[in-house]
């Protein structure tokens, strides 16, 4: 895990190396990163000073979400919107460990299956209805109910049985099975607290105007166009970790949809927006240039981009040596050069750097090597050669179909996966397919590739969630295993980790985890996922989310030069 | 086309417009030929000619990556620079136009065919088929085109096929309505009449008579009509629906590089620009032979 | 009792050709593979657990034959509901409502400054010295090919981002819709300015416009008393064929200028294979388009009832 003493100068000895490895294209960069953990400094996590109330702050943002209810949303967006309208049970801190929120205090039976919360007693929604174990119970019921149709919160607390009201303020959940992300998914803005009021008597207006006890209230939302949202200003009850109570300073928020990655960058350059929750990682020179801009690019925890997924039971990728030397023949540098253009970090591992009990010792066997491919092939049987230079066994050529959802940015990257396999002898298809009939080829396991993405959520069960063999996907289980990767010894791995809340015991487990996807290489990882904001210098007390990276806005306050 | 020709002006056909008088006599005498236009032509010809042997004039392999050297500026290596991929922006554009010529020209074609033929049926066959022809249209043009676009290509997936099959569509309405009327004018021009009294087959009037006639005007459309598909290829690709990567496409290309302009302006610069001047060559051109056609100048 | 007669069959060719695009547009997104259910839970990232999952495929008739859903969405049709958006679990009816204002205000904008800056250009420049005219058919074929979106983007860097005179995007006040409306405009004005140019050379070569020329009337009275007149008919015929395809432009136009509206809401849906939602857009353009269609006809037979056949 993290060691405290490698933190921030290690960390800004990173980024500098970055931007020089980014002025000299992206070979170089490989040297400059080092191959240790990432920290970030405990400072980005907590608002160091007070500042000063008023003004409103204009925000960029590249995407709507159509809906606002986070229990019936997976997007990202959620990740911050969550923060400024809601608040959840508990909060992480910057190593992972669980920290209190909305919840003072809770207990954990010894067979791992009860949960008891203590909570807040002063706590309201902006519709002036309480906190407490009914509301709790309200809303872990609105996200398990088919009805609010939940695309990853039900899932998220699946394991959950049912709750008590011990009294006003005491809740019990008691759990199907012992289940330790329990408390981290609970972290997360997709399982925000809602107003019980509003949940029992017209849950289905939550989807345009939910209501929650956060910093922030919903002023006005118009789809496919913007939000806004005033200050609550009797809001008193942050996590303590993020070092600020009472209201937010902004008085208002504006937040506009802008699709467009060229206008994101020329209206933050221009003023016209204040900060950008998405820049356009093209745009990282461009604003490194602006004195007066101020970026960051934080790594979120999960699973790190993964441009291309094997089916594990199809050839030619039932062939672990094949998977392994595609792995191998792909220059990760270069293509994360192509979609980061110097801001994102390439990773050899199925955890990015970042997550709890993120384990590096076995990644180098993934790293780039055209000879150890080579070796690969040959050992496969995949000796021959013909006209167009692609390998070949008894007169097969070596080669497969990688269906790609036409909606994946990631194109270019695509691109050099095929050009690098090429080179290696692989002839890798390109078949852009629409997200149904993507969603059907998963349901069936009707594929050799997929084009993978990324999976974050804020703890190691990611790799859960990812490669156990019981989420592969069919048509009454939407599961994220598109590797179709189902390994005893893996299975068993992850399963003992979901019953443990010892990190002694976890540590372990999940290093042995990593280590095994590794050697099976159900999917090649490439680069971190990332988030990257912007945002003018007269901005202070930007803070990030300890589950997400994403920024707090109830702490941002305008310096002196007030735009 | 002189036969027909003849035979309409001798016949006196109302519609002045469609029919060449005496205008063919003066392209003879003097071929009037603007500098706009033999821009145009020659710019048309180095496109043809970089459709039939895209390899002369750009000999880099335009797939070819290169991921330490994306958006290069343009020097001797690469006289357009690259692109997000490190491959060779001119190679791409002078490989892409064989599939962007031909799927505008396929689209065009296959709105004009299909279109002239229900346009006949429903000009010249039993009041029945024109009745469903005419709905038939009428569903076409009420429609928004690109909607129907769309819905083809969100549901089915962008491929050269379904891109040919939505672009079809679109212009199709008007064209079966154009058809349409011009063989309901000619079915009853006296030299059609007089064609028929003389015990001339009815199908062999419709062949020579009729029909070119009746679709000389969408064809003199046609090259307006490869410009206009050209230019929804690219217009669809913008809006994230066009053809797959990686073989280079124009529409695909400035799609993806408009996003690239900090970095590279001259790559969707250069994109944009063949598309407009590609659309712009065709509809001179075009311009000109519904001028010449008419007769006038 | 003869335009009744004709209204009534009218009517009843505009009812068919709403009921064929209804079953068209089902049938063609029926027919493609694909799972709706994921569609109702927005995105492949969607992790739903096996509850949901029943519950949409039951709740949204997936489960049961094509030619029942066909029949329920018919029924549900008559009703005038237009069922809820997948993905955005609000009534159809609605959603399109909250987004048509939008459009409304740029096509509503854009059609007369079309008209506008077409009649302008034509009357001045018909019959022009030739390098004159010549100059402005350069400018005219060239926005006319244009692609709409280079235009918006070209529009977007010069006087947004270089000369910071208009907002890039859009809730700032009214300055933000001039862009988009221009570009919307600018490539129809040029069709019709070239079209009604080519008419207004010819009128000017009639006798009448000599005898009105020789009784001593100036230029422009003329050219706006006498040639405008005649050549605005076949105009407006090409300006309405134009017009018609304001909506398709609207998409472009919409995702350039990152407005709301209409245009933007079908593209979405169409992406996102939101069926209920693009089913209603159709429905809606098509009924606009049957009703403009039907009001136009009637006037030509008021106007002139040997149309009437």
């Amino acid at each position: 895990m993290f060691a405290p003493s490698l933190s921030r100068a290690n960390f800004l000895r990173g980024s500098a190396g970055l931007l020089v490895a980014q002025a000299m294209g992206g070979a170089a960069r490989a040297q400059a990163v080092s191959a240790a953990a990432v920290l970030y400094a405990p400072t980005d996590y907590r608002a160091r000073e007070p500042g000063k109330s008023g003004g409103t702050l204009r925000v960029s943002v590249a995407t709507d979400t159509g809906i606002l209810d986070p229990h019936a949303l997976a997007a990202t967006n959620v990740q911050w919107i969550g923060r400024i309208l809601f608040d959840n049970l508990v909060y992480l801190d910057e190593s992972g460990n669980i920290t209190p929120w909305l919840a003072k205090d809770w207990t954990i039976s010894p067979d791992g299956k009860t949960y008891t919360f203590a909570l807040r007693d002063d706590v309201t929604f902006s519709d002036g209805s309480k906190f407490n174990a009914e509301a709790v119970l309200l809303n872990l019921q609105h996200m398990r109910d088919p009805k609010t149709k939940s695309p990853l919160a039900g899932t998220y607390i699946q394991p959950y049985a049912s709750g008590r009201i011990v009294d006003e303020y005491i809740f019990e959940a008691t759990l199907h099975q012992a289940y330790s992300p329990f408390l981290n998914v609970l972290a997360q803005s997709w399982l925000a607290m809602e107003s019980p009021k509003v949940i029992r008597e017209h849950p289905a207006s939550l989807l345009y105007h939910p209501v929650g006890s956060g910093p922030f209230v919903l002023e006005n939302y118009a789809p496919q166009q913007g939000m806004s949202f005033v200050r609550r200003p009797d809001y008193n009850w942050s996590p303590s970790l993020i070092g600020h109570q009472g209201p937010a300073y902004l008085d208002r928020l504006e937040f506009e949809f802008v699709p467009d990655a060229s206008v994101r960058y020329f209206s933050l350059a221009s003023g016209e927006y204040h900060f950008t929750t998405d820049v356009p990682p093209q745009a990282a020179a461009a604003i490194d240039a602006q004195p007066d801009l101020v970026m960051t690019d934080r790594i979120r925890m999960g699973a790190p981009f993964r441009p291309i997924a094997f089916n594990v039971t199809k050839p030619p990728f039932d062939d672990i040596r094949v998977r392994r030397a595609v792995a191998r023949a792909l220059n990760r540098d270069g293509m994360t050069q192509i979609a980061g253009f110097g801001l994102f970090r390439p990773v050899s591992n199925f955890l990015s750097e970042t997550t709890q009990y993120f384990d590096d010792k076995s990644s180098a066997q993934l790293s780039y090597d055209t000879n150890a491919a080579a070796a690969l092939l040959d050992e496969a049987g995949w000796t021959g050669r013909d006209a167009d230079g692609y390998r070949t066994k008894n007169g097969t050529r070596l080669g497969a179909r990688i269906a790609m959802t036409t909606a994946a940015a990631s194109v270019p990257v695509l691109v050099q996966v095929q050009a690098d396999l090429r080179t290696a002898g692989f002839e890798l298809t390109l078949d852009a397919v629409p997200i149904g009939t993507a969603q059907l080829m998963r349901n069936n396991g009707d594929y050799q590739a997929m084009s993978g993405g990324v999976w974050h959520t804020n703890t190691p069960d990611a790799l859960y969630i990812n490669y156990h063999g019981s989420q592969i996907p069919n048509a009454t289980h939407a599961g994220q295993n598109v590797s179709q990767l189902n390994d005893p010894q893996l299975n068993a791995l992850l399963d003992q980790a979901r019953l443990s809340h010892d990190p002694e015991v976890l540590k372990p487990l999940y290093a042995a985890a990593q280590a095994r996807l590794i050697e099976l290489v159900p999917a090649v990882p490439i680069y971190e996922n990332q988030t990257v904001v912007a945002y003018h210098k007269t901005l202070q007390g930007v803070i990030y989310d300890t589950s997400h990276e994403t920024p707090h806005f109830e702490t941002i306050w305008f310096g002196e030069r007030t735009a | 086309m002189s036969a027909t020709d003849h035979s309409i002006s001798a016949g006196g056909l109302p519609p002045a417009r469609l029919l060449p008088g005496h205008a063919a006599l003066r392209r003879v005498i003097a071929a009037d030929i603007r500098p706009g236009l033999a821009i145009s032509a020659i710019f048309l010809a180095v496109l043809v000619f970089a459709g039939i042997f895209p390899n002369i004039l750009a000999p880099t392999d335009p797939l070819a990556t290169d991921p330490s050297h994306i958006f290069a500026a343009p020097s001797l290596d690469h006289i357009l620079g690259t692109d997000e991929n490190g491959r060779d922006v001119f190679s791409r554009l002078v490989h892409a136009t064989r599939s962007s010529l031909l799927l505008g020209l396929g689209a065009a074609l296959l709105t004009t065919s299909v279109g002239s033929l229900l346009g006949l049926l429903a000009g010249l066959g039993p009041r029945w088929i024109d009745n469903i022809v005419m709905r038939i249209s009428d569903i076409l043009q009420s429609v928004p085109e690109i909607l129907l676009i769309l819905v083809i290509i969100a549901f089915w997936g962008a491929s050269m096929s379904t891109l040919l099959f939505g672009l079809g569509f679109a212009g199709l309405s008007n064209c079966v309505r154009q058809v349409r009327a011009q063989s309901l004018v000619l079915r009853r021009a006296p030299f059609v009449e007089a064609a028929l009294t003389l015990g001339l087959r009815r199908w062999h009037v419709v062949l020579r008579h009729v029909l070119p006639n009746a679709i000389k005007p969408v064809l003199v459309l046609l090259p307006l009509q490869i410009g206009i598909k050209i230019s929804a290829v690219a217009t669809l690709s913008f809006l994230g629906l066009g053809a797959p990567p990686p073989a280079p496409n124009w529409g695909g290309m400035l799609a993806i590089d408009r996003d690239y302009v900090l970095n590279a302006w001259w790559v969707a610069a250069a994109a944009a620009g063949v598309i407009t001047l590609t659309v712009l060559s065709i509809a001179t051109l075009g311009r000109d032979l519904i001028r010449r056609s008419e007769g006038r100048r | 009792m003869k335009h009744l007669k004709y209204l009534a069959w009218r009517l009843a060719a505009g009812a068919f050709v709403l009921w064929a695009t209804a079953t068209i547009i089902f049938v063609a997104i029926n027919l493609t593979p694909g799972d709706p259910a994921i569609t109702v839970l927005g995105s492949p990232e969607a992790l739903p657990t096996p509850a949901v999952l029943a519950l949409i495929r039951s709740e949204y008739g997936f489960n049961e034959p094509m030619h029942t859903q066909y029949f329920h969405y018919l029924l549900r049709l008559l009703h005038g509901n237009f069922g809820e958006s997948y993905r955005l679990h609000a009534p159809v009816a609605h959603l399109i409502g909250q987004q048509i204002g939008a459009s409304a205000k740029l096509i509503l904008g854009a059609i007369p400054l079309a008209l506008g800056v077409a009649l302008v250009l034509a009357v001045s420049t018909a019959k022009r010295a030739r390098w004159l005219t010549g100059w402005f058919d350069f400018i005219e074929v060239t926005l006319a090919s244009i692609p709409d979106f280079i235009l918006g983007l070209l529009l977007l860097l010069a006087f947004s981002f270089s000369l910071h005179l208009f907002p890039s995007s859009s809730t700032q006040g009214w300055t933000s819709i001039i862009l988009p409306i221009l570009t919307l405009a600018l490539p129809i004005a040029a069709r019709l300015s070239q079209v009604l140019r080519r008419e207004l050379e010819e009128i000017l070569e009639q006798p009448f416009i000599v005898t009105a020329r020789t009784r001593g009337l100036s230029d422009s009275a003329v050219r706006l008393g006498h040639a405008l007149r005649h050549a605005l008919i076949p105009t407006l015929t090409i300006a309405g064929v134009l017009f018609a395809g304001l909506l398709s432009q609207a998409v472009v136009v919409e995702t350039v200028f990152n407005r709301q509206g209409l245009g933007r809401l079908m593209s979405d849906s169409a992406t996102n294979r939101d069926v209920p939602l693009v089913l209603g857009i159709a429905l809606l353009a098509t009924l606009v388009n049957v009703v403009v269609n039907i009001i136009i006809d009637l006037t030509y037979v008021i106007i002139d009832p040997r149309v009437e056949k």
